[in-house]
């Protein structure tokens, strides 16, 4: 078995320790970080992904797989900085003001990290002013908007009127998604992207990041 | 103008009017648990022979329409009725947000008369608190207080009595701001501000209710911890020395207090509406045609009727039963892709995803107040559960299936409607209601680090 496979199978298994043992092997044997990220660690991810999106495998499964996509990160950030190696797009995710709700949308996150993309982290109770001014600040390709109430979500169309009135609507994309959230409502406010799930969303941020 | 045949009764609607809104001015029951965004598809009707939800339905023509009425939603309020003849009377109210309790109470004798329950009508704006705050915010509250009061009038008029004095009422936090036509709308963000958590009294006639001088509320410990769980917290009263008590309102917001005489950590964790039957494909309330009870030898349904759906303790006994056979593996992986109930009622994976996330806050919202107290479960002397479902719910399976703790189900005891009842002592006793709000702590778990470990941990069986 390739070490890539290894590193692989062991990341959808959750195992966090031997993920990283393995990442460090492959390093130390010469191999390329890209390759390791690309072929071992976004490669399990992805599968993980495909099964959370066919609901084979729930919210626990994925959180330990990202885990150990973490612990095998860790090792390769510094060396994939070092290489010049660009990441596939970057995102600013939060859930929106008014709203403390975040196992979504760090799902979210975690299913988009494991696509190759990085993503800057809001948190909860997220101003439609700061999505905005994180996107120009970090020079954001997309801003991803969380809800899980039907009374917070409409804070999204606010999200996408700041983004307006900053002049930046034309060079950011806006997804939005959570569980009152519809594509009649995304399109409804302007928005770019709906997603029903996680595993979705990170796909088709990787798309409008092309 | 087009002409809405509904049932056989005819209304008028505006060109472009969504089916829905002439539904709920017609007084037809249609349940929108999902606040009419047509995710949900529990509110089909039959529109010129075809199915069609109201909620997405743009009246353009003349159509007509049938519904089907489910009747009333099957609930039990564990309340003793007795045959009192006495003229020192009151009325104790339950505002649930599924359903409506009015009982007539003797205070001499300290006995309930009778009770009567009826769906909550403003189910018809959403199964939820959130979607009803949402209505109210865009809608104002006088629609939905207008419903409240008229149905609340109706059972009223059935008692057939004169004038009574005072009637007493109970309800989560939510429920009370309708109920006396206070806007709700700051409780639907975070922070989650009520415009008042204390005690409300005021005349029958200025809010519309006949046949009442005086109406008293119960006071709330937090937004989401209302009225109700006070009511609560009175009828099962405080636990001896040293020992500490559970109360559980089991709903699509479960608020769980741990409490022991010196003081009482309370919390709501959102369970979601699949104890309704909302977000489950074959789910439905505990109506006439609901498997309510299911085990390899036995099922039956609400009314003996045949299978139409599954309501919430059919639900948990299904997954326990699934769990058992080894159909679902503790990640909550199912085999086949769909298990077939009864003829066309079936569930499947994403079913048991919906109640994963459901069981496992309930479960970790339990432990996270019993770690902040550092209280272990052999200090824990009951664990009371009430609300909708409860009385029905199989403790066994809901240990299996780790909604509840399997260390507490010996302790478990289950009182239905915990708020009429408390409500009623409150009425015969007076007793200070106050030590309850004093001592009471809420935590809030979406921003609580050890709820969210937990969280994602008992997702599992």
């Amino acid at each position: 078995m390739s070490i890539y496979l290894e590193i692989s199978e062991n990341l959808q298994k959750g195992k966090a320790k031997i993920v990283k043992e393995l990442v460090q092997k492959a390093v130390d044997d010469g191999l390329p970080a890209a390759q390791i990220l690309g072929e071992g660690l976004l490669s399990g991810m992805n599968i993980i992904g495909e099964k959370f999106k066919n609901n084979e495998v729930y919210v626990p499964e994925v959180l330990v797989a990202a885990r150990a996509m973490n612990m095998g990160m860790q090792i390769l950030k510094p060396l994939l900085v070092e290489d010049g190696v660009q990441s596939t797009g970057k995102v600013c995710i939060g859930t929106v003001q008014g709203d403390l709700h975040d196992i979504g949308k760090n799902l979210v996150k975690m299913m988009m990290e494991g696509k190759g993309l990085e993503v800057v982290d809001l948190g909860t109770d997220v101003s439609p002013q700061t999505f905005v001014n994180t996107a120009i600040e970090q020079e954001c390709q997309i801003i991803c908007c969380s809800a899980l109430l039907t009374t917070t979500m409409e804070v999204m169309a606010d999200v996408v009127k700041a983004a307006e009135n900053a002049g930046i609507r034309d060079k950011v994309k806006i997804m939005v998604g959570g569980a009152p959230v519809t594509e009649e409502f995304c399109n409804q406010i302007g928005a770019d992207k709906y997603t029903s799930d996680a595993a979705s969303a990170a796909d088709a941020a990787v798309e409008l990041c092309r | 103008m087009h002409k809405v045949i509904i049932n056989g009764k005819t209304e008028y609607a505006e060109n472009c009017t969504l089916l829905s809104d002439i539904l709920i001015k017609s007084g037809k029951s249609v349940d929108h648990p999902c606040g009419g965004k047509g995710i949900c598809k529990k509110c089909v009707v039959t529109v010129n022979g075809k199915e069609e939800l109201s909620c997405q339905y743009i009246i353009g023509s003349d159509i007509s329409v049938t519904v089907k009425n489910d009747g009333e939603i099957y609930s039990e309020t564990g309340a003793e009725e007795s045959n009192v003849i006495t003229d020192n009377l009151c009325y104790a109210l339950d505002i649930g947000t599924t359903t409506l309790a009015l009982s007539l109470v003797s205070l001499d004798e300290k006995k309930i008369i009778k009770v009567i329950t009826r769906t909550n009508p403003q189910r018809t704006f959403g199964a939820d608190v959130m979607t009803r705050i949402d209505y109210c915010r865009k809608n104002g509250v006088n629609e939905l207080q207008k419903a409240v009061i008229s149905e609340i009038n109706l059972i009223i008029s059935e008692f057939n009595l004169q004038n009574i004095e005072k009637l007493y009422v109970s309800g989560n936090a939510t429920m009370l701001h309708l109920f006396f036509g206070i806007d709700c709308s700051a409780m639907g963000v975070a922070p989650y501000t009520p415009e008042f958590l204390e005690s409300k009294t005021e005349k029958g006639e200025n809010l519309g209710i006949i046949g009442v001088e005086t109406v008293e509320s119960l006071p709330s410990i937090a937004a989401f911890v209302g009225a109700d769980l006070v009511a609560g917290l009175n009828f099962v009263g405080m636990p001896e020395n040293g020992k500490h008590n559970l109360l559980i309102d089991l709903g699509t917001n479960a608020e769980i207090i741990l409490f022991s005489k010196k003081s009482a950590l309370c919390t709501a964790a959102a369970a979601g509406p699949c104890f309704e039957g909302a977000n489950i494909s074959c789910g439905m309330s505990a109506t006439d045609g609901a498997i309510c009870v299911y085990s390899q030898n036995e099922v039956k349904t609400v009314g003996n009727s045949p299978a139409k759906g599954i309501c919430g303790t059919g639900l948990v006994d299904i997954i326990s039963e699934l769990i058992e056979n080894e159909k679902i593996d503790e990640t909550g992986f199912m085999e086949c892709e769909c298990f077939e109930i009864a003829d066309g009622v079936y569930i499947n994976q994403a079913d048991i995803r919906q109640y994963q996330l459901a069981k496992s806050a309930v479960y970790s919202a339990i432990l996270t107040l019993m770690k902040i107290k550092n209280v272990s479960f052999d200090d824990v002397d009951k664990m009371y559960i009430s609300g909708g479902f409860s009385a029905k719910i199989n403790i066994e399976n809901a240990a299996e299936t780790g909604l509840l703790p399997k260390e507490l189900k010996n302790k478990c005891i289950a009182i239905n409607n915990s708020s009429l009842l408390g409500t009623v002592k409150y009425a015969c006793e007076k007793n200070e209601l106050a030590v309850y709000i004093d001592k009471s702590t809420y935590v809030d778990l979406s921003s609580n680090p050890t709820f969210s470990d937990l969280f994602i941990e008992n997702m599992m069986f």
